[in-house]
């Protein structure tokens, strides 16, 4: 019985040794997790490489869940009001829609882009075998000059892989469904600007990742957080209309791009917030209007943490809005961003690191 | 990192990478990896020459012309034999800085309607004298964007719209970056591997045939006592002006450097989709072109070694190029030995590499015979 016993005990403290000696999964700085999130491909409806980083970097001893739309979140605290943090995992891309005879693949987009952007240029199959490479052939008689205005959109997209058959193709593993991303690559102007594919919404993701390492979960009292990491935000907020019905929110905060008019071409009529000057309150958008009482909220427990932020509006939707038919208010939380929706997104460290700093202020501050 | 020690050691890497190729299978698409990595816009080969001089064997001869032209040979004056190649690329320099920091840019050539818009909303790369800088050509935010403006984007637009962002928001910061006017502006790069030895770069075609030609210089040697010669041609995208039939600045000089009685072979690319009723592809061999008379024969040497060597060619008779054509006149016999290109003046300009081992062997057995008659 002794033997037994100590034999126990060694187990138990070989188990604890274990518990205690695992990697610490803190991240990084927003900023550094940024870096490594944009990329992890992660076209809408295929974001589950993004949800696995997350989680494997979530805080020790946060009861996560994940459904099987790939949503990702937890929750701490109980009562009410309940603070909803969400971003989206999903980025902008084509799906494999149907390899040709002569072993070409057409396409469909995920989200609103310019086709032309990929045009000739070099891309990533992300089939069942790994990441093969292919080129988006450019429009017909592109190398014409004085060639007839044409246009380019996603019906015109063909990739060419180096066959010639439908059989050559699918014997490289690309199948109907595949995924396609633009080859990457981080351009870094300075060691606190950089511009880059999937900023939106990796950034968000990054946000609120690092802030969950800012907040101290043993001292929620009196409320409910959540933090959630979604999907098919560029589709049609498929993600958080599903999370809308799980979660019983009160308070909203869409954690994504503010889509400055701060680049060489823009109107400089609305959305101008430069790029540097902190975090963003996305007040008014396409698909909500934030109320001031709770605007001038977030911007007092800004300036009582002294967080730089701006305030500002602009185009497009987020992820909060689906939350409103629910009963939630609605407060967009951003950064300023150029360049949206393109493969150069641009986004300063600054700003990243106020709305991290924000994010975890809110949680900790807002009653 | 200070950008003088990174440029240092991009050129140091390169001349590393290419001076370290020893095995002979692998040394062709080694050494275009490198070229494919070193910026040379028209008018701005200095870097290319720079390089591919640097990788020439003991023994050979080098200069430059006035274009910048880089000769190797075994003798200062015209050879018998000249192996003649393009090193440019397509390119753009810094024709202005904004007050609000973003760079304009302008080429000295034109090309087809498309061949700026592809950069919009990319990665590009200003060559400054103290090293590189990066930057990205802006694009207008989607959400934000006019309807107006989203046609002329899909349009393909030109340069008008090329602003370049490399993180500078006053002029000031631009020059602390050390952008100067006429910098060197190229697209980031980066090669793709596609599948059936097939690979995609911006201008890959001309640097696989710079490759070629330094490999064939590489691989002979200067002492064997054959009266030959090899060029990689500047501005060879530059035409000179009013030309009939269009004449490359860059070849022009080169013909009148080489002896009249010269055999030239000029190694260029071929553009399969803009020359679609030829019925060129990449993946069928290398073209073999040349006009009328003048390279009947050694067109007919080159053909005859292929089928001895069992080497799959494509024959393009009656042909003229801008590179060509400038020896047509001045030199006794000129052909061209052409690799076939998919996608050209694209940041996705596609080859076979086995098209390009074919070219290297053909090349090979065809200076052997030295274009004997």
């Amino acid at each position: 019985m002794k033997k037994k016993s100590l034999i126990a005990f060694g187990i138990v403290l070989l188990s604890a040794y274990g518990l205690f000696s695992q990697a610490d999964p803190k991240p990084d700085s927003p900023w550094e997790l940024l870096k490594e999130l944009v990329l992890i491909p992660g076209v809408s409806g295929h974001e589950e490489k993004v949800a696995d980083f997350i989680q494997a970097r979530l805080p020790l001893g946060v009861q996560f869940q994940r459904d099987d739309m790939q949503n990702l979140w937890f929750t701490v605290g109980t009562g009410k009001p309940h603070l909803v943090f969400v971003a989206h995992t999903d980025e902008l891309g084509y799906v494999v829609e149907e390899i040709t005879r002569e072993g070409l693949l057409k396409v469909s987009s995920r989200g609103g882009f310019l086709s032309s952007m990929y045009e000739g240029h070099a891309v990533c199959v992300h089939t069942k075998n790994g990441v093969i490479q292919g080129i988006v052939s450019p429009r017909p008689g592109y190398f014409q000059r004085n060639l007839e205005s044409t246009s380019y959109s996603t019906e015109n997209v063909e990739i060419y892989l180096g066959v010639s058959s439908l059989g050559e193709a699918e014997a490289l593993g690309v199948a109907k469904g595949d995924p396609v991303t633009i080859k990457k690559k981080i351009v870094e102007f300075s060691p606190d600007l950089l511009a880059t594919r999937a900023v939106d919404d990796r950034a968000g993701c990054a946000a609120l990742l690092a802030a969950s390492y800012k907040v101290d979960w043993t001292k929620i009292k009196g409320k409910t957080v959540t933090f959630a990491w979604d999907v098919q935000e560029e589709t049609g907020l498929f993600g958080a209309s599903e999370l809308a019905r799980k979660l019983d929110a009160d308070y909203v905060f869409p954690v994504d791009t503010f889509v400055s008019s701060a680049g060489p071409f823009d109107s400089r009529r609305f959305a101008y917030l430069p790029l540097g000057k902190g975090a963003v309150l996305r007040a008014i958008d396409s698909s909500n209007i934030a109320p001031h009482a709770q605007l001038k909220k977030v911007i007092a427990i800004a300036d009582a943490n002294k967080i730089p932020v701006q305030l500002g509006n602009t185009r497009g939707g987020n992820d909060g809005s689906v939350f409103v038919p629910h009963g939630a208010v609605n407060i967009p939380l951003s950064w300023p961003g150029t360049y949206s929706h393109s493969f150069i997104e641009k986004i300063h460290r600054a700003d990243l690191d106020a709305l991290t700093d924000l994010i975890a202020a809110l949680v900790r501050d807002w009653k | 990192m200070d950008k003088r020690i990174v440029s240092v050691a991009l050129s140091l890497l390169a001349l590393f990478l290419a001076a370290g190729l020893d095995a002979e299978e692998s040394s062709l698409s080694r050494l275009a990896e490198t070229l494919f990595t070193v910026p040379s816009p028209t008018g701005y080969e200095g870097r290319m020459a720079e390089i591919i001089e640097g990788n020439l064997p003991a023994g050979y001869i080098s200069r430059q012309d006035n274009m910048g032209s880089l000769y190797a040979g075994t003798e200062k004056q015209g050879s018998r034999l000249a192996v003649c190649t393009p090193m440019d690329e397509a390119g753009y320099f810094v024709s202005g800085i904004n007050p609000d920091g973003y760079l304009r840019l302008d080429k000295p050539v034109s090309g087809p309607d498309l061949i700026d818009s592809y950069h919009l909303g990319h990665p590009m790369m200003v060559w400054t004298e103290r090293g590189p800088v990066e930057g990205v050509l802006a694009l207008p935010s989607l959400h934000i964007l006019s309807s107006e403006m989203r046609r002329e984007l899909e349009a393909g637009p030109g340069l008008e719209y090329a602003y370049l962002d490399i993180g500078a928001s006053s002029e000031s910061e631009a020059r602390e970056k050390d952008v100067s006017m006429l910098d060197a502006v190229t697209p980031w790069r980066e090669l793709a591997r596609l599948a059936g030895g097939k690979l995609a770069g911006h201008s890959l075609g001309l640097k696989y045939c710079a490759a070629l030609v330094l490999d064939m210089a590489k691989n002979r040697s200067p002492n064997r006592n054959q009266d030959l010669a090899f060029v990689w041609m500047a501005q060879t995208r530059f035409p000179l002006r009013r030309s009939r039939p269009r004449s490359a600045l860059g070849a022009l000089c080169a013909s009148r450097e080489l002896a009249p009685e010269s055999i030239v072979i000029v190694v260029d690319i071929f553009p399969c989709d803009a020359e679609i009723e030829r019925k060129i592809m990449i993946g069928k061999g290398p073209v073999l072109a040349y006009s009328g008379e003048k390279g009947r024969r050694i067109g007919e040497q080159a053909r005859i070694l292929a089928q001895k060597n069992s080497l799959p060619l494509q024959l393009v008779p009656d042909y003229g190029s801008s590179v060509m054509n400038p020896f047509l006149p001045v030199q006794e016999e000129v052909i061209g030995l052409l690799l076939p290109v998919k996608f050209s003046d694209t940041p996705g300009e596609t080859i076979d590499s086995r098209d390009a081992d074919i070219l290297r062997s053909l090349l090979l057995a065809l200076l052997d015979e030295g274009g004997q008659r």
